[in-house]
């Protein structure tokens, strides 16, 4: 059973890039390429409905294809997620984790993060709920293991169980915080390289020099896209961190209850 | 040890004789599940089709909310 316990939040979020590092360019790069999937197609769909927006309600198919797409992408992300996270898991144990995930741990996650998506685009255009979605999404991620034995609604009990929102919620604060820093980074080397590739003579760049402006909403986009991708390891890792830290402050109650039902079962 | 690695007496629990670390002990715990999780696993299949099905839909409600919102 899981105790309360005070995290300083900046060293969870510090243990996370500890774990990422460890973890190798492998490992970043597998995240990395699912995370873009998902935060490509949704920045693009953004910026598609950004130029549709009065008469968007008119294209219902269309948006319905789009559906399709954020879906499936979100869905292969969840699964990679899930995978690293259990990578953070194995490196944090200083074991080898078997790659394969139980099916009940995978389909949780996948329960929670979809579930939390649907509201996510019901209420997301306001902002606000965001941060809490997304921090229940990736502690679902982040706590996978504890779904091994769920069934649909018990899933839902376990999220609930020891849910450290308070450091959820102030963890992905300060994660999307960093991811901020990363977007506004990502864009400033977009206009740097920009720069820079212009200088060579005979590379016509005009017409790129005449998107790539701030006021273009489309460079916001493809630089959150990016953005969240580069910073995706750093967030399972932080959360993981969280996860890991709540876990190993256990009274050994839940030990003693596996301990007791082996036995029942074996005699 | 069934991971064959080096553990506390504190961190091991022994289980029919044998010293298991946490890892462990959850693994054999999983096996021993693995026969009464078919249903629930359909179960997790079917919701989780569902909630992927509300989500597509729900991202032509939301064009649909900001739409007439803006």
């Amino acid at each position: 059973m899981r105790e309360e316990k005070n995290h300083a939040l900046a060293d969870l979020v510090d243990d996370g890039l500890g774990t990422t590092r460890a973890l190798g360019l492998v490992w970043f790069a597998f995240l990395f390429c699912f995370t873009l999937a998902w935060s490509g197609s949704l920045a693009a769909f953004l910026a598609r409905f950004l130029e549709l927006r009065h008469e968007a309600a008119a294209f219902a198919p269309y948006w319905e294809r789009w559906g399709i797409l954020l879906v499936g992408t979100f869905t292969a992300m969840t699964m990679a997620r899930v995978l690293y996270a259990r990578a953070c898991i194995a490196a944090k144990r200083g074991t080898r984790l078997p790659i394969s995930v139980r099916p009940l741990a995978m389909l949780g996650a996948l329960q929670v993060g979809l579930a939390f998506e649907v509201l996510a685009f019901f209420v997301g255009f306001t902002l606000l709920p965001l941060p809490i979605i997304r921090s229940l999404q990736t502690l679902a991620v982040a706590r996978h293991e504890d779904f091994s034995e769920s069934s649909p609604f018990g899933v839902w009990r376990q999220l609930a169980k020891g849910l450290q929102a308070k450091y959820a919620l102030g963890l992905e604060c300060l994660v999307g915080l960093a991811t901020l820093i990363v977007i506004v980074n990502v864009i400033a080397a977009a206009f740097l390289a920009t720069s820079l590739v212009g200088a060579f003579p005979g590379l016509a760049l005009g017409e790129w020099y005449a998107r790539l402006t701030l006021e273009n909403p489309r460079v916001w986009l493809a630089g959150w896209a990016v953005g969240t991708a580069l910073a995706a390891p750093l967030r399972i890792g932080a959360f993981t961190s969280l996860v890991f830290s709540g876990a190993s402050q256990t009274t050994g109650e839940d030990l003693q209850a596996w301990l007791v039902e082996l036995k029942e079962k074996s005699a | 040890m069934r991971c064959k690695r080096s553990w506390c007496t504190e961190c091991a629990t022994q289980f029919d004789g044998i010293n298991y670390c946490v890892s462990c002990l959850a693994l054999v715990r999983g096996t021993d599940a693995k026969s009464s999780n078919g249903l629930r696993t359909l179960s997790a299949v079917v919701v989780v089709l569902a909630v992927a099905y509300l989500a597509k839909k729900a991202v032509l409600w939301g064009v649909v909310i900001v739409a007439a919102l803006s």
